[in-house]
């Protein structure tokens, strides 16, 4: 009985309820589009897409190394597999062609990172790059896929939902099944904590960041793959708008069931969250532009949420040195 | 003379109340004008509770009274604050370190007075008997000129009071044996022109060598105060532990002769040249004084840093130096002395610190059992007498003591030859301490076999079958069960440099 209530407190599942007062808000305000199965439908659908982003940049997060190169990846991703079907591949080559370029990306910030480069910076480096190949491929024109059966592999309906849908679900479970119940998980997360602490505990910890990126890679090139069948055209310019969406999914999660780590469930209600709170104002008629600024603003309120429950932020500063002894005070 | 009129500090009647716990019941401290008073303590006695609501983070009960110099204390006015980590700026020099929190003085056009902020600092280092550079980054300073320099920023903050107080929360956590004792001097120096002092420490050899008064806290209560010249060191160890220690008795069991470890020709950092080897049960300790390569050893051994040479042999069969995971996987763990850094998560629970190097044994098919993870972890738990005693908690919430004795745990559950040990007992309290030595040495005679380094003589005295006395990064002495004592080992680490100055 204590562990319902405790499960479903508001300081567990905060977004679960920021969710119902969304969902309220908008059901009252624009019913008539809002409340509509075509809604449900395309909210949940378009936003496997970013799901898939959000859970690429958790990977390397709980292993304490940030991913910036996601959203170009996933525009490279895109645009590959709609070059590669306009000169005649299946595809089912296009699409592991894809999930390649998303490899080939993910292996060289790994590298990078491996040879002593902040992952802040090789990602971001290896995502300016990863741009120019995407406008190099698709001499930055959208390139149409007419291929119908690629399509429906996303678009589909299955058990009256997208077909996307059930793909992401499983990704994110493989995800959870690796995060909580490998071995490999418990390396990850204290690979995040304490890289030092880690390493003399042997955990092999830059293979740990290396596999992270990896994976964070791969999913971004899956993403992309989804993306060119969803909507039909690879697109270079896509790509980057996954990625504020994406960590502030990321960070929001990280405030969610698992009370400081980085985690899948946390991080996919928290993306349907954003998505219905962006979805809503849309259908309220909101300019296009309100969504970049819900989004960054989620993004700066996620973080400053996490760090508060991490216990680094105080409003109450009486004295610099005193605080100090406070928090090493908690030690003792 | 009116007892009021020489005190810096009268407290009484002081409680602290959390919600669900009195921290602090009805407490007496009276520090003097001129004395260095000590305040010694378990951990969880309410020495930091103590401390915090004298530097104004917890608010006391309504009832208590602190009054400074005879007046009540207002905003901390007159009371500097030295705490452990020293709250300086490693990357910024001395000068610049000097004026963090206070404002700079300007010359005429606006710009900071360079020279005016050198001489104030020069003055701030010289009351304590320092003179060193202060233009080079604090990090290159020693650990004493840098608790020098803190110790001087701390009392520019009380300028101008006449009877200031210093409060020195321990001092010489990050300081080698040898500078302790030049650190005592500039805290005599220091009280003798006046200032009371407030010594926090674990140390309590440190309580006898610099401290005129003592006062013991123990679960929330001022136990007694008394003048040190008239108590002696196992009476004060019974009044903060509450029953007596039990010394590690000298009753070893004969050694075998089967030998575990083998290093030959270790070279890397400061260590030149060693060679030594490990029997099986035994406990051999490595001293020497801080730059002799004595805190770099076992680090090569488990490969948290490089080597430059040597070879290591673990029953018989070659190490391949320079990964802990190697290392590891051939039954050789470490226990850092950086516990916060290199040891816990502080953010990760009991349990995920404990079962991190030993996750296979739990796996059920594919998924790692909670139940069994829960389960053994708990046997730790009760074996190591963990508070609180409850593994879901994050590590970072235990106290110094009860961190180590995860980071032990995490390395008794495996199937272990050689554990080494590095500064083992660092900002541990004295209960704790006594019961991770109980544990080495009944592991020892199990057929563990250990290997300790630390600056602690007499914590080496007390344990070890053998003490290795390293110098200048090479073997300088080997001190058996026989004759073994504190005293020796330092004799030992300090003649042996001598004797080597004599030689150039």
């Amino acid at each position: 009985m204590n562990r319902w209530r405790s499960a479903l407190s508001i300081r567990n599942i905060s977004a679960i309820y920021v969710w119902f007062a969304l969902f309220a808000l908008f059901a009252v305000w624009v019913p008539e589009t809002f409340l509509t199965l075509g809604t449900l439908r395309s909210v949940l659908g378009s936003n496997s897409i970013t799901t898939l982003a959000a859970l690429a940049v958790v990977v390397p997060l709980a292993a304490g190394a940030f991913d910036l190169s996601v959203g170009q990846v996933i525009g490279a991703s895109s645009v590959t597999i709609a070059w590669a079907m306009s000169i005649g591949w299946t595809w089912e080559m296009a699409s592991l062609l894809g999930l390649l370029i998303g490899m080939v990306a993910g292996l060289l910030s790994a590298t990078a990172v491996r040879l002593g480069v902040n992952s802040f910076i090789a990602t971001l480096g290896i995502s300016s790059i990863v741009a120019a190949y995407t406008n190099f491929r698709s001499k930055q024109q959208q390139v149409t896929i007419t291929d119908k059966g690629f399509r429906d592999v996303f678009l589909r309906n299955f058990l009256g939902l997208p077909r996307s849908i059930y793909i992401t679900l499983i990704v994110a479970i493989v995800l959870w099944y690796v995060l909580t119940k490998r071995p490999f998980g418990r390396q990850i997360y204290s690979t995040g904590g304490n890289a030092d602490a880690a390493r003399l505990a042997g955990v092999r910890t830059h293979l740990v960041i290396f596999i992270s990126l990896l994976i964070s890679a791969g999913l971004a090139g899956l993403a992309g793959v989804m993306n060119a069948g969803r909507s039909g055209v690879g697109s270079p310019t896509v790509g980057p708008s996954y990625l504020i969406p994406a960590f502030a999914a990321a960070f929001l999660g990280s405030t969610q069931l698992r009370k400081g780590e980085f985690n899948v469930w946390g991080t996919v209600i928290s993306v349907y969250v954003l998505a219905t709170g962006v979805k809503g104002l849309q259908l309220a008629g909101a300019e296009a532009y309100i969504t970049d600024i819900f989004s960054g603003a989620a993004l700066l309120l996620a973080v400053l949420i996490s760090s508060w429950e991490r216990g680094k932020f105080k409003f109450r500063r009486p004295n610099v040195l005193a605080e100090r002894s406070a928090s090493r005070g908690a030690a003792e | 003379m009116n007892d009021r009129d020489e005190l810096v500090l009268q407290v009484s009647s002081l409680s602290k109340t959390f919600p669900g716990q009195q921290a602090l019941i009805d407490v007496e401290l009276k520090v003097r004008v001129g004395e260095v008073h000590a305040l010694v303590g378990q951990n969880g006695s309410g020495k930091s509770t103590l401390i915090k609501i004298l530097s104004g983070y917890h608010q006391a009960d309504a009832e208590s009274v602190i009054l400074f110099n005879g007046e009540p204390l207002i905003h901390q006015k007159g009371i500097a604050f030295v705490h452990q980590d020293l709250a300086l700026v490693p990357t910024l020099n001395s000068i610049e370190n000097m004026a963090l929190g206070h404002s700079y003085r300007l010359t005429r056009t606006g710009s900071i007075n360079w020279r005016q902020q050198h001489d104030l600092t020069r003055s701030g280092i010289q009351e304590f008997g320092a003179d060193f550079d202060l233009r080079v980054p604090v990090a290159q300073l020693s650990g004493l000129q840098r608790t020098i320099l803190a110790m001087a920023r701390a009392m520019g903050s009380v300028e101008g009071i006449e009877r200031s107080l210093l409060v020195l929360d321990e001092p010489t956590a990050s300081l080698p044996k040898s500078e302790v004792a030049l650190l005592m001097d500039s805290i005599r120096r220091l009280s003798a022109r006046g200032a009371g002092v407030l010594y926090v420490s674990h140390h309590l050899g440190e309580v006898f060598d610099v401290c005129d008064r003592v006062t013991v806290l123990r679960d929330g209560r001022s136990i007694t105060t008394t003048n040190v010249k008239e108590i002696k060191y196992p009476q004060l160890v019974k009044l903060i532990v509450g029953h007596s220690l039990n010394e590690q008795s000298s009753e070893h069991a004969a050694l075998s002769t089967e030998q575990v470890m083998k290093v030959d020709n270790l070279a890397g950092g400061s260590v030149i040249d060693l060679s030594f080897d490990v029997r099986k049960g035994e406990i051999v300790g490595l001293a020497g004084l801080m730059g002799s390569g004595r805190e770099q050893v076992l680090k090569l051994l488990f490969g948290a840093i490089g080597t430059t040479g040597g070879r290591v042999h673990v029953d018989g069969r070659p190490l391949r130096l320079g990964s802990p995971k190697v290392a590891i996987d051939n039954g050789v763990a470490l226990v850092p002395a950086e516990r916060k850094e290199h040891g816990i998560f502080a953010n990760c629970s009991v349990q995920h610190n404990i079962s991190l190097p030993n996750l296979r044994p739990l796996l059920r098919r594919l998924v790692l059992s909670q139940s069994r993870e829960y389960q053994v972890v708990q046997q730790w738990v009760e074996r190591m007498d963990l508070h609180p005693a409850n593994q879901m908690v994050n590590a970072g919430l235990l106290s110094g003591g009860n961190q180590q004795k995860v980071v032990l745990a995490r390395w008794m559950g495996i199937d272990l030859k050689v554990l080494l040990l590095d500064e083992p007992t660092q900002g541990v309290d004295v209960g704790a301490k006594s019961a991770i030595h109980e544990l080495l040495v009944e592991a020892a005679k199990e057929g563990l076999s250990i290997v300790v380094a630390s600056s602690d003589a007499a914590e080496l005295a007390a344990i070890c079958d053998r003490v290795i006395v390293i110098h200048d990064g090479r073997l300088g002495s080997i001190i058996s069960r026989d004759g073994l004592s504190g005293e020796r080992i330092v004799n030992e680490c300090v003649s042996s440099s001598a004797d080597e100055m004599r030689d150039q």
